[in-house]
């Protein structure tokens, strides 16, 4: 099934538009990210040194030797951040109402071309097929939702707007957490805040928008008060997933890094395939678990089982030192048991990172410890654990670790 | 009597007395300018000796011109003793001024308190303040005690402000929110960036924040958001 896929994936790469290509692009987007059937991906490393400068380095191995940022990487502007889009050797940066695409040449990252939105502030997105992309976002005043459907090869958008209620009264600001579409449904999550005096505390419920895809129909909106702000940033970091039956997964993050409300759990909750309503047979409350903390991200690493990255309240004190501070640890969910196994990594630094890129059997995690900075692989079928490739001693971070595709 | 700016100034304009303008000359000839107290410097002898050195420079270019005057064969420019001895009041009123603006910019010079407030809802407003530049928030204040440039000037503000410091410059901001825990903290700006300060609630404590501009991005995203869209970043 899987090598079907792939074929007709490489098909639709060929037509940008008909009913062929748009029916096996809605099936592709339904299965899971990590399965990519080349043996000869490039990679992205992007790392911020003790100085605060970050670079970006393009390597075809992870699993073992050296790499020093200044001598094999591009040296970033400051107004490049690691919110970024990664994709078959582009990179994608948003600013305020602009999406710019670069590329990396003679080491230097090259603005290629740019799509302006205006009043559209970009909050999230989501990969249609490899020439069509979905930005999710809101007006200037960040209470009425839009989407933008971006065909890249002509950076041209259609702007839409979602019919979800405007907020109104002390939750009076949307944010968009996580977008999904699969089989002709669209799933949005989102939450309304507080914009007074410095609160952005979320309101006591979460929401999942249900639309038809393409049309935009809403056909329901899912509401539940055990947890709150669903989803992440997902140009930072993903706290979703599609896994091999086309089952979605979502934390909702109310952690101090996210949706900041101290009364609810993280917690993680599913929609089945085709469905437009939560699977009430499913809630795992992640902070009650063993691993008694907010965590903020969840990668699907295969065969039901998922990583999420968690905190340690205990050894940080504020948002102040929440980055600086060695505390994130690593966990294996397994999705129908429900049990946890704890990876023997070191204590991992950096609130918010795109630190897990999975590959096959292999997933590569990105560590920031005290005794420096390297990207481990764990094998998943056998659970071993080795160190792959490590950075430079001047690297502080690594803050993003990505598949740039084959060129 | 002590000779003071005001009575260099009165002199200057001819209203003295003859006491007041003897007082006036005796000084001008004077090595020292220890009787000067009308101004709140603390000035070591180094600085004043180079005061004095600089004002004497100019006042002497201004006495020999006034000797070549007088001496110019009959149908060239006079300079009246009267006027010479004005001029050189004028130019120590001046010099003395500006040495002691200069000093104040360096050193402990007492300033009040200078508050400033944004009243708009959704709109930032930008002031200057002493050594650095400030963008306040919709609904936001600050007061400013800039006092001992370099040390212990502080920031209390309640709302988001941003601060661009025009030279390297320590201070210590303090949130001073109705309802709201002190917080307080001592900070290094760097000359030329950009920092953003604000007064983040969790339930129900709350944090002081600092973060350079560029780094943003680590903020909670609404956080983020509500910045970007405050200042049109």
């Amino acid at each position: 099934m899987s090598t079907v896929v792939f074929f007709l994936k490489q098909f639709s790469c060929k037509i940008s538009c008909g009913s062929i290509g748009w029916l096996c692009v809605l099936f592709f987007s339904c299965q899971n990210t990590h399965q990519d059937q080349s043996a000869h991906l490039h990679y992205s490393i992007y790392t911020m040194d003790k100085a605060g400068v970050d670079y970006l380095i393009e390597t075809n191995v992870l699993d073992s030797g050296r790499v020093d940022a200044v001598q094999q990487g591009s040296k970033l502007s400051p107004h490049i951040h690691r919110d970024l889009i990664v994709r078959d050797g582009y990179y994608y940066h948003k600013s305020k109402e602009q999406l710019t695409r670069y590329q990396l040449r003679d080491k230097k990252l090259t603005a290629v071309d740019s799509i302006v939105l205006n009043n559209f502030y970009i909050d999230n997105y989501f990969w249609v097929s490899p020439d069509s992309l979905l930005l999710f976002g809101f007006d200037n005043e960040c209470r009425l939702v839009k989407m933008a459907k971006l065909y890249l090869p002509q950076m041209s958008a259609e702007i839409d707007t979602l019919d979800l209620e405007i907020p109104a009264g002390p939750y009076r600001y949307t944010s968009v957490g996580f977008s999904d579409v699969c089989r002709g449904r669209l799933l949005l999550g989102y939450s309304y805040h507080r914009g007074n005096e410095n609160e952005y505390i979320p309101s006591d419920t979460m929401y999942v928008g249900v639309f038809s895809y393409p049309q935009l129909k809403k056909i329901n909106i899912i509401k539940d008060t055990r947890s709150t702000y669903p989803g992440s940033d997902n140009f930072v970091e993903p706290a979703s997933f599609n896994d091999e039956n086309g089952d979605f997964y979502f934390l909702t993050c109310p952690g101090i890094a996210l949706g900041n409300h101290a009364q609810k759990p993280t917690a993680l909750y599913r929609i089945k395939a085709g469905h437009t309503t939560l699977d009430t047979s499913y809630y795992f409350d992640v902070s009650a678990s063993v691993i008694g903390n907010d965590a903020y991200s969840i990668y699907y690493i295969g065969k039901q089982k998922a990583i999420i990255r968690s905190e340690q309240a205990h050894l940080y004190n504020g948002w102040k030192n929440h980055w600086k501070v060695p505390h994130f640890q690593f966990y294996v969910l397994d999705l129908v048991s429900l049990e946890l196994t704890k990876l023997p990594l070191p204590l991992d630094k950096g609130t918010r990172r795109q630190c897990v890129l999975v590959e096959g059997d292999t997933t590569y995690i990105a560590v920031n410890a005290e005794e420096g900075n390297y990207i481990w692989l764990y094998h998943t079928p056998t659970a071993h654990l080795s160190k792959g490739l490590q950075l430079d001693s001047n690297t502080n971070y690594i803050l993003r670790i990505d598949k740039l595709s084959a060129h | 009597m002590k000779v003071t700016a005001e009575l260099i100034e009165k002199y200057h304009l001819g209203l003295c007395t003859e006491a007041e303008e003897a007082v006036v000359e005796k000084w001008l000839a004077e090595e020292s300018i220890s009787d000067i107290d009308k101004f709140s410097l603390d000035l070591s002898d180094e600085m004043k000796a180079t005061c004095k050195q600089e004002m004497w420079t100019e006042i002497s270019e201004v006495l020999s011109m006034s000797v070549q005057a007088k001496n110019k064969p009959a149908g060239g420019k006079y300079w009246s003793p009267s006027f010479v001895r004005s001029a050189a009041a004028v130019l120590a009123l001046v010099l003395l001024s500006s040495v002691a603006v200069w000093w104040g910019q360096k050193n402990t010079f007492v300033q009040q308190v200078a508050v400033y407030h944004n009243d708009e809802k959704n709109v930032s407003e930008k002031f200057q303040a002493h050594g650095f530049n400030i963008e306040l928030g919709p609904n936001s204040k600050a007061n400013i005690n800039a006092s001992a440039y370099h040390q212990n000037g502080q920031i209390d503000f309640c709302g988001i402000i941003m601060i661009n410091p025009l030279e390297d410059i320590e201070l210590t901001l303090c949130t001073e929110c109705r309802q709201r825990a002190v917080q307080r903290e001592k900070v290094k700006f760097k000359k030329g960036e950009t920092y953003i300060a604000v007064n983040y609630k969790f339930d129900s404590n709350s944090e002081l924040i600092v973060v350079n501009e560029r780094n943003i991005i680590d903020l909670p995203p609404v956080l983020q958001r509500e910045i970007i869209k405050q200042f049109d970043i």
